[in-house]
């Protein structure tokens, strides 16, 4: 999983992963701001580490943001998407003003 | 400070048998090893001839010669154990010799420790906990001068002063922002607060959050 901000004509993070590292866009959620696409990361990773209790599925030297990943034996492309789309739900409710 | 060489075959032989050492191998000069058996100890000692006539060696063999210096410098248990005492310690188990730790609890601070006892003896010390502690207190900042470098660096202080190491809860005086920022990394002339930062994610900009999937790993 990845957050990146959108870089029209420059290469982001994304693309340097995918470049170097042969990973593979599966989906790609817009948010409208950096902070709430921090904090959707944080609540999926909290999720896979403290509720799961699965660990970084590579090594550091396998790959940039390795702390990251996790294995698609445990959690499924489709799994990991819908947590995201559930945290941005949560996540978005909560920022919003009263 | 060397005595004379023995000019003769038995004066060389006077002098072995006088640090009560039986030679095992020719003579090998007079600052070559010899190897020769110790009658005291039993050992094999490989002293040097110019050694056996050097003024005011009381030993050449070296494990006699340890054993002495064991035999002089031991203390008494009970004697030790009251130097212990006097010195804030309270020693657990044997009295280990002056050259080894020997478990204790300081009265201090009710710790335990392993003082040497030779340290304990000629310095009074041996509290690690309480040494480390006395050197962090010695290097602590000043809560006012970090509180200053703090806001130099464009955070307020929210609540008092933690450790250099730890995130310390302050206010951006440029964006309002909430973060926690360690004294050291702002020392450091890093920026403390992740919104300002003029790199990685726009914390207020549009972004987006990806789900990457490696082929290779692909079930």
């Amino acid at each position: 999983m990845a957050k990146a901000r959108p870089s029209p004509g420059t290469a982001s993070r994304v693309d340097l992963l995918c470049k170097r590292f042969g990973w593979v866009p599966y989906a790609r959620v817009l948010v409208p701001t950096g902070r709430l696409a921090y904090r959707i990361e944080r609540a999926v990773l909290r999720g896979w580490r403290q509720e799961l209790h699965l660990p970084p599925y590579l090594r550091r030297e396998e790959t940039e943001g390795h702390t990251e990943t996790v294995s698609l034996d445990a959690v499924s492309e489709e799994r990991a998407l819908r947590q995201v789309l559930a945290a941005r739900e949560r996540l978005s409710a909560q920022a919003a003003p009263v | 400070m060397v005595r004379r060489s023995p000019r003769t075959r038995e004066q060389m032989m006077a002098v072995v048998a006088a640090w009560d050492l039986e030679p095992l191998a020719p003579y090998p000069g007079p600052h070559a090893r010899w190897r020769c058996l110790c009658r005291r100890c039993g050992n094999v000692a490989t002293p040097t001839y110019a050694s056996m006539i050097t003024r005011g060696k009381k030993n050449v063999c070296r494990e006699c010669d340890r054993a002495h210096r064991r035999a002089t410098f031991l203390a008494d248990h009970d004697e030790m154990v009251e130097v212990f005492l006097a010195h804030g310690f309270e020693p657990i188990g044997p009295y280990p010799g002056n050259d080894a730790p020997w478990p204790s609890v300081h009265l201090a601070c009710g710790r335990p420790c392993a003082p040497y006892p030779s340290n304990v003896k000629s310095r009074g010390g041996g509290c690690e906990s309480c040494a480390r502690e006395t050197r962090g207190r010695n290097r602590q900042v000043d809560p006012k001068v970090a509180a200053a470098i703090m806001r130099a660096g464009n955070l307020e202080p929210l609540v008092p002063y933690p450790t250099s190491g730890k995130p310390w809860l302050c206010h951006c005086l440029v964006c309002g922002a909430h973060v926690r920022p360690t004294y050291d990394n702002i020392k450091a002339g890093v920026g403390g607060c992740r919104p300002c930062g003029r790199y990685g994610l726009d914390w207020d900009g549009p972004a987006m959050v990806y789900v990457l999937v490696h082929p290779t790993h692909w079930p």
